[in-house]
């Protein structure tokens, strides 16, 4: 019965017509019918209808997509293609059609985060041995040959303290609201100081700031190698750890984790049988922190009247990619560029395609470096054209990968900035008080006169 | 005709594209199954030929070895054009896809098949030139499916369509031979014109691989307009007013209140709900002469007796408007899962006799038909929307196809105004067509295809019954 609901929702209004490929960035670089959605459907399609056995050239070209949600976007039918996707992904797993180590990965270390905090933990240990450090450039390369790692790679390297590690529980005592921060797992061990930038500015909001122990991984990978159960636990963990310390809101500054908290986790709290209530009560709670920086900001005209106040005086040129689940799944593309434009001394330049995926796509970027790099190098080009010296985005794994795209391109000297490392740096002074709620900065009204 | 592929021929396909370039592996089988008709057949092998030697070698092959050869540029044709119906060999024009060269000066373009319509107006506009031909799927069809199926579009009522803009053809002969047709020369009257043979013969006599376009320079200005008309007689009543004017509009594009329904959120425009009828008019030139133009066709929408016009000018505006219309043709069916879409035309002043017998056709056969397209040189695509479940309704709306191809034969139209024949209009070729100008085409095509090696099916002789390699439909 199941099978059969999977097979009409697979199929549902698909007429291909063809349109998804003018926009896939993976037919950009490889124009196959395997590569966009229409190709992917047909295929799902086959699957469902008994034509097709789950192959394992069904399986390469499922993966074959990053996800970046831009047919679905563009569909003229509204054809729901990354759900499809998961769903066919899913199908998949379920039939064992996941490659073993793929499996063994999400299941056990995605899925175990006491596992998944020790690999980073050794891995930490031992990762001067296995990369070598660029010169000039935060980031490493390979040095020992690594499955799935290529060698002109540039990966950032795992902090040397993690941000859990120097915050759990409260972090700030504040008189506003309870924030919790979910930092997600590449924030947490690549990018502490994007947790760290949030924690600064949400205590100049004057917020009471949490990290609370017990979060796990969103399970967002999980989810897209189609280990659904696996999700399912993690979800159920995660909203517990929130639920405990009684927030007002939740934020993270990944797009990923918060599209998934966002998008997926009612329907997986709802399959573990939380009650409807307290599913609305924790979703309800979740923002991207541009969007709640945004909503923080005192009533008048937008760009003026920003949670953040610039004393400093800075000049500089950036530019905004925005990461696909932010600005396509969350919708949310105009609060990091009113943020941005809120600091004095800094000019933003768009770029154009602005919303196209840097090629990331979480693991298709490890599957398929090749079409990832050729993706990367359209965005690279893109933001060359603007003449920005940073890049800003709010998604850890699209800094990550466009800051390889710089360096492969040769210019790592572009820096590649999480808004909120942008905010904390230019955003404020010391001196600059912000109080929540009114959003007057006594400093900078006395100031200014 | 319809025998297996053998492992030989198989392995001699292999050796003329590479391994890399050629699959006989079932998922690239069904992911070269279907086009945009949304029917798939199964071919037996994918290739992906770089150029025009490679297609020919592997069309003397499949002339030794006996398989049919299906020519492929983007799949996006409505009439199942690049459907493997008897099985064969898909040879798709992926890797012959540069912009040779754009002349400047002679105004022309050398490209090869592959080539997207949209990539060459991007790199055309930078000389400040265009390609007219426009079809709804400009972006994803290539320009040699444009030629092979004789494109129209949108500006066709001022600019023609893409044979007018074809000058001179490179193709692969159905046995082999690669041939050169047509010249770079404006004029040219030397021999038979084998280009407009070729242009629009659906991949039934020659596969092309290079063409030689004409572009025409961007016009200054452009002029938008939007008349909403009370009841779907006023709106064609506009069009043969206007089209019997001075003033040709470089688009005249129709819609009736079911299709405007369907894209209403792309429309982003508040229409009530007495306006039974659309009409999107374009004019182009000096911005004078838009302005003035735009007058002309505002008040003969007027007279006509629309209820208003809204003209934009905003560049975002018109745009968004076009979004639209280039969309409706999929979003349609998101009032039934299932559409047969008929592309008729008929001279263009007949068009409110059309209307009027297709309302009576859709309230006799009790099936809902959506009429849009391109009012202006007389193309509406008349669309009939089914549930696929309901047996009585597709059996009703199949007679009601008759019908309506009998009602626009008998006002001197003709079956197809831009989408082709392909396998979905076949079986009604003897409607239109006496059978001795049935028997012309079929002895051009045994001639230059003696053993019916390109396309077969394809214009003539498809019925359906006979097929067995249909896969289930992919329905909603």
């Amino acid at each position: 019965m199941v099978k059969d609901r999977t097979a009409q929702r697979i199929g549902a209004g698909c007429v291909k017509c063809g349109r998804c490929q003018t926009v896939c960035p993976i037919f950009s670089v490889r124009p196959d019918e395997s590569s966009a959605a229409r190709g992917k459907i047909a295929l799902a399609e086959a699957v469902t209808q008994g034509h097709l056995n789950e192959s394992g050239t069904y399986r390469d070209y499922l993966e074959m997509c990053l996800l970046c949600g831009a047919c679905e976007e563009n569909c003229p039918n509204e054809v729901k293609t990354l759900s499809r996707m998961l769903d066919a992904r899913n199908h998949l797993a379920e039939n064992g059609g996941t490659k073993p180590g793929k499996k063994l990965i999400l299941e056990q270390v995605v899925g175990g985060p006491r596992l998944l905090d020790l690999v980073m933990r050794t891995g930490r240990a031992f990762q001067d041995l296995v990369f070598r450090k660029i010169p000039a450039t935060s980031g490493i390369r390979r040095r020992l040959p690594l499955p799935l790692i290529t060698s002109d790679r540039t990966l950032p390297c795992l902090a040397p303290a993690f941000f859990t590690d120097r915050y759990t529980g409260q972090v700030v005592q504040g008189k506003g609201p309870r924030v919790g921060i979910f930092p997600g797992c590449m924030t947490n061990y690549f990018f502490p100081q994007t947790g760290a930038a949030m924690v600064t500015i949400l205590g100049e909001l004057g917020a009471s700031v949490f990290v609370p122990a017990g979060q796990v991984c969103c399970g967002m990978p999980a989810l897209t190698g189609g280990a659904r159960d696996t999700v399912r636990e993690l979800a159920c963990q995660n909203l517990e750890a929130f639920e405990h310390y009684e927030l007002d809101a939740i934020v993270t500054g990944c797009a990923s984790c918060g599209g998934n908290l966002k998008e997926n986790y009612g329907g997986l709290l709802q399959e573990a049988g939380i009650e409807e209530e307290r599913i609305e009560k924790f979703l309800s709670k979740i923002h991207d922190i541009n969007e709640y920086l945004f909503r923080s900001r005192a009533p008048g005209p937008e760009e003026e009247a920003m949670p953040v106040h610039g004393k400093e005086k800075v000049d500089l040129v950036v530019t905004y990619h925005h990461p696909c689940h932010l600005g396509r799944l969350q919708g949310v593309k105009s609060e990091p560029v009113a943020l941005m434009r809120s600091i004095p001394g800094v000019q933003y330049v768009p770029m154009n395609d602005d919303q196209r995926c840097c090629g990331m796509g979480g693991s298709f970027s490890l599957e398929h470096y090749d079409l990832a790099k050729e993706i990367n190098d359209q965005k690279v080009e893109r933001i060359l054209e603007t003449g920005a010296e940073a890049v800003v985005t709010s998604c850890p794994a699209c800094i990550m990968h466009i800051r390889d795209g710089l360096i492969r391109n040769g210019r790592g000297d572009i820096e590649v900035l999480h808004i909120t490392e942008l905010l904390q740096r230019y955003g404020h002074d010391d001196k600059c008080d912000v109080v929540s709620g009114d959003g007057e900065c006594k400093t900078c009204m006395e100031a200014s006169g | 005709m319809g025998k297996l592929m053998d492992k030989w021929a198989k392995n001699q396909i292999r050796g003329i594209v590479g391994r890399e370039y050629s699959s006989d592996k079932k998922e690239d089988r069904i992911l070269y199954s279907y086009d945009a008709m949304n029917r798939q057949y199964l071919p037996d092998m994918v290739a992906h030929p770089s150029s025009s030697r490679e297609v020919s070698r592997l069309i003397v092959l499949a002339n030794e070895a006996g398989f049919p050869v299906i020519p492929r540029g983007a799949g996006t044709g409505l009439t199942g054009g690049a459907l493997a119906v008897d099985g064969g060999l898909i040879i798709t024009t992926r890797r012959m896809n540069r912009i040779i060269e754009i002349d400047r000066d002679s105004l022309t373009a050398w490209v090869e098949p592959g080539v997207f319509n949209g990539e060459l107006q991007t790199a055309a506009a930078r000389y400040g030139l265009f390609f007219p031909p426009d079809p709804a799927s400009m972006d994803y069809s290539t320009l040699g499916g444009n030629a092979a199926e004789n494109a129209g579009g949108a500006r066709a009522v001022k600019y023609g369509v893409t044979r007018d803009y074809v000058m001179a053809l490179e193709v692969v002969m159905p046995t082999g031979e690669i041939v050169h047709t047509g010249s770079a020369a404006i004029k040219c009257v030397t021999g038979y014109d084998l280009t407009r043979l070729m242009v629009g013969s659906e991949g039934t006599l020659g596969v092309i691989t290079k063409l030689l376009l004409r572009l025409v320079p961007i016009p200054e200005a452009v002029g938008t307009m939007l008349a909403a008309f009370p009841e779907i007689g006023a709106a064609a009543r506009a069009v043969a007013r206007i089209m019997s004017g001075r003033v040709t509009p470089s688009t005249l594009e129709f819609m009736d209140r079911t299709a405007v329904e369907c894209v209403k959120d792309y429309l982003q425009e508040d229409i009530p709900s007495d306006v039974k009828a659309l009409l999107l008019l374009e004019v182009d030139g000096s911005p004078s002469i838009v302005e003035e133009d735009a007058r002309v066709l505002e008040q003969e929408c007027l007279a006509a007796g629309a209820l208003g016009v809204k003209s934009a000018r905003e560049h975002e505006e018109r745009e968004s408007l076009w979004t639209a219309r280039r969309a409706l043709s999929p979003a349609i069916m998101k009032i039934r899962p299932l559409k047969i879409n008929e592309d008729v035309a008929v001279p263009r002043m007949k068009i409110p006799d059309l209307i009027t017998g297709i309302e009576e056709l859709a309230s006799r056969y009790d099936i809902i038909i959506v009429n849009f397209g391109h009012a202006g040189d007389g193309n509406v695509h008349v669309n009939l929307l089914l549930d696929p479940d309901d047996k009585d309704e597709v059996s009703r709306a199949q007679l009601a196809v008759k019908e309506l191809f009998q009602l626009v034969v008998s006002l001197g139209g003709t079956l197809s105004g831009e989408h082709g024949i392909g396998i979905a209009k076949a079986p009604y070729l003897d409607i239109e067509l006496e059978s001795s100008a049935v028997d012309v085409m079929r002895k051009i095509k045994k001639a230059l295809d003696p053993n019916n090696i390109l396309n077969p099916h394809k214009t003539f002789d498809y019925e359906r019954t006979s097929v067995e390699r249909e896969l289930k439909p992919g329905r909603g």
